[in-house]
């Protein structure tokens, strides 16, 4: 696969890198680029409709965050004391760059990660762990939790009703609805636990010793523009760390 | 993995550390390979105790517990359980489809693969094993689903599927027909009957429609002691002195329309499977 | 002793690899529970220490660093930056359980105080560094707070966390306390941490 999922992790990578090495400007026009590439470029579509919403949600909440940052900065970090602008706003100058490149590194940071989960499956990246050494039983957990996050939620809307249905005050004064956290946690914590048990002589009673085999048709291998981005990646931080 | 294999319990007793009472009380039976045995009882008769004995999963988890006797599985014996899981020589389907369900494959039919991988078969063995049990237990319609979307009925059956894909020659089922409907059961009955062809079948059961079907020997314990072993016909003479021992609802199943053979139900549901 | 790598190996076996698996989606999904009733504590570190208790160190190190991984496959890539201290409450919480520590109720108060003070410790850098400090939470407050007073991004980040993370934490290790106390002999013994519950016999 030219941009399989291993080359998206060193597209990743490098894309942090920048976040660290590059000005704000440049920060701010990366983010952007992200963005274009999750609306538009086919290897980093999203997986579902429902992926594409959390990407679209998340790059308005960081952007937000981001802003927040600068303001925030502008207003405590006074520095040398020049102020923003000719109006007499307690804003400064310093600050606002700061906040700048604080606000725009996590931005940049934040969605290129995004953007590798959004178009990449655990089980894409599960096998990429598995190629890269990451021990099976690892592995296995990434798959089995999210096997959890899926099935868990309807579990847990069960209890909460039947907790409420028994009289649990879960919808009284806080000190009450905090004590029912407990009413809820117990019953769920309780019976995951003696599934937990279930589930593994169940694995065992398949044959399942710990170990995940990798089929030929799961593998797959860094392609050139994939070590291309390592190493720039690499380079950025050199540069950064030893010339700026 | 196929052939025959004979289960054989001498005088076997089992009780868990934590526990004063035996969960498991001299136990002495013989099911011959190739013929299939129903264990009945009501909850907490030890059924499960014993399917897990055999599997090699109480000896393997349990090893604080203490056991006596002896039990030999495919003339292998053990004192007094083996203390490994047997898998794939011994396949257990637990109670509970749901968490037999590994959650590490995205669609039924990489499930059901997944129990092929374990055992180390290649490719090509995998695909045409697998493509053969979905055609058995007619699943076909459900290899793309994913399986945290299935119902109970169908959890049930690609759970029973992920363990018979790996042919063992020993089959243990927990209940196998709880969240099974009719055509399911059907199902389920026509498969055990062309299992017995290849393997040596114990399921376990509240209700008595699929041990009278299907099976050749009966099992009944109560509260871990054996009440009785035998044929089914042996089972059905002597079935009035289990009344206090099975549930309400199975001896009335019985008494009002079982007891006498050549009943129209029993007809039916022989002429269904085929058999005699 | 063992070697680490048997005690790795020993902490993901058998049923403690479902266990820890579960903790992940817990450390995930108790935002549901709490927004469900309406309270304004996170306990997102909560499946981390169960694993601590039930399992090992090691296990709920693995918990804690791939439930900040996972959140962002979920959406909150955020998260992953904070996988330090994560660690730090696997390793601390399982030492303190080998300890016993989670057998007496006084004793996880203390341990969630301590396991605060270090989680705000080790936090404060990165919450500093990459986001001065702010997350658009309720508790950014008290960073505003704190840097109007003239506190440096670091100090009013660090001091935040100390207001904020013990008492998180000490509900935290409060609640594996209650829940783990009254679990069946027969369930906590499958797990390798079942001697930091319960004093076994037999």
């Amino acid at each position: 696969m030219f941009f399989g999922p291993s080359t998206k992790f060193a597209f990743t990578f490098l894309l942090g890198a920048c976040a660290f090495a590059l000005s704000w400007q440049l920060n701010i026009a990366l983010a952007v680029f992200v963005v274009f590439l999750e609306h538009r470029a086919k290897p980093f579509r999203p997986r579902s409709s429902q992926t594409h919403r959390a990407f679209r949600r998340f790059a308005v909440q960081i952007s937000l965050l981001a802003l927040f940052i600068v303001i925030l900065n502008s207003l405590f970090l006074r520095g040398a004391g020049q102020k923003i602008g000719s109006l007499d706003l307690p804003l400064y100058v310093d600050g606002l760059k700061f906040g700048l490149a604080v606000g725009t590194r996590v931005m940049l940071l934040s969605l290129s990660i995004l953007l590798f989960f959004t178009s990449t499956s655990l089980r894409e990246f599960s096998f990429l762990l598995l190629n890269a050494g990451i021990p099976t039983s690892i592995v296995t957990i990434i798959l089995l939790s999210s096997h959890f996050v899926e099935q868990l939620p309807s579990k847990i809307g069960q209890i909460f009703s039947a907790q409420e249905a028994r009289g649990a005050p879960v919808k009284s004064k806080l000190l009450a609805r905090a004590r029912s956290l407990f009413s809820v946690l117990s019953p769920l914590v309780l019976s995951s636990i003696a599934e937990s048990v279930e589930r593994g002589t169940a694995l065992e009673l398949r044959g399942f010793r710990g170990q995940l085999q990798i089929r030929k048709s799961d593998g797959e291998k860094l392609s050139f523009p994939g070590y291309v981005f390592l190493l720039l990646g690499v380079l950025a931080i050199l540069w950064k760390v030893l010339w700026k | 993995m196929e052939g025959f294999m004979e289960i054989e319990a001498r005088d076997f007793s089992f009780r868990y550390s934590e526990s004063a009472n035996a969960a498991l009380s001299s136990l002495t039976f013989a099911i011959p390979s190739g013929s299939c045995c129903a264990i009945l009882g009501p909850t907490g008769a030890g059924k499960t105790t014993l399917l897990y004995a055999l599997s090699g999963a109480l000896g393997a988890h349990y090893s604080s517990g203490r056991g006596t006797g002896l039990v030999r599985i495919g003339g292998e014996e053990f004192n007094p359980v083996p203390q490994n899981v047997l898998f794939p020589r011994v396949g257990l389907a637990l109670q509970e489809p749901h968490v037999q369900i590994s959650g590490l494959r995205e669609t039924v039919l990489e499930e059901i693969q997944f129990t092929l991988e374990n055992i180390g078969l290649d490719d090509n063995l995998i695909e045409a094993r697998t493509i053969d049990i979905l055609r058995q237990l007619r699943i076909q319609h459900l290899a793309e689903r994913k399986p945290g979307t299935l119902s109970g009925g169908e959890m049930q059956r690609v759970a029973l599927a992920s363990l018979l894909v790996a042919r063992p020659p020993v089959i243990l089922l927990d209940e196998p027909v709880t969240s099974i409907d009719g055509p399911g059961c059907l199902t389920l009955a026509r498969s055990i009957v062309s299992l017995k062809k290849k393997s040596t079948v114990l399921f376990t059961d509240t209700g008595l429609d699929l041990a009278l079907s299907v099976a050749d020997w009966i099992l009944v314990l109560a509260a871990g002691h054996q009440m009785f072993f035998g044929e089914k016909n042996s089972f059905l003479q002597n079935v009035q002195s289990f009344s206090g021992i099975l549930p309400a609802h199975i001896w009335q199943s019985i008494s009002n329309k079982l007891l006498a053979p050549g009943t129209d139900r029993q007809r039916r549901f022989a002429r269904a499977l085929g058999i005699r | 002793m063992q070697t680490l790598k048997e005690q790795f190996k020993r902490e993901l076996s058998g049923p403690s690899l479902p266990l820890v698996a579960f903790c992940v989606a817990l450390n995930l999904l108790v935002g549901q529970i709490t927004g469900l009733l309406k309270i304004p504590i996170y306990l997102d570190s909560i499946g981390t220490v169960l694993a601590a208790v039930l399992t090992g160190p090691w296990a709920a190190v693995v918990c804690g660093c791939l439930s900040n991984i996972m959140a962002a496959a979920f959406g909150n890539p955020t998260m992953m930056f904070f996988i330090p201290p994560m660690v730090s409450i696997g390793l601390f919480a399982g030492l303190i359980a080998r300890l016993g520590w989670f057998r007496k109720l006084y004793l996880c108060i203390v341990g969630g105080i301590l396991q605060g003070i270090l989680a705000s410790v080790l936090s404060a850098p990165i919450s500093a560094q990459l986001f001065s400090g702010t997350t658009m939470g309720g508790a950014d407050f008290l960073v505003i707070f704190f840097r109007s007073r003239g506190f440096s991004i670091f100090e009013s980040t660090l001091l935040q966390g100390l207001v904020m993370d013990p008492i998180d934490k000490i509900l935290t290790f409060v609640a594996i306390f209650f829940l783990t106390k009254n679990l069946p002999e027969r369930l906590v013994t499958r797990f390798p941490g079942a001697s930091n519950i319960r004093s076994l016999t037999g």
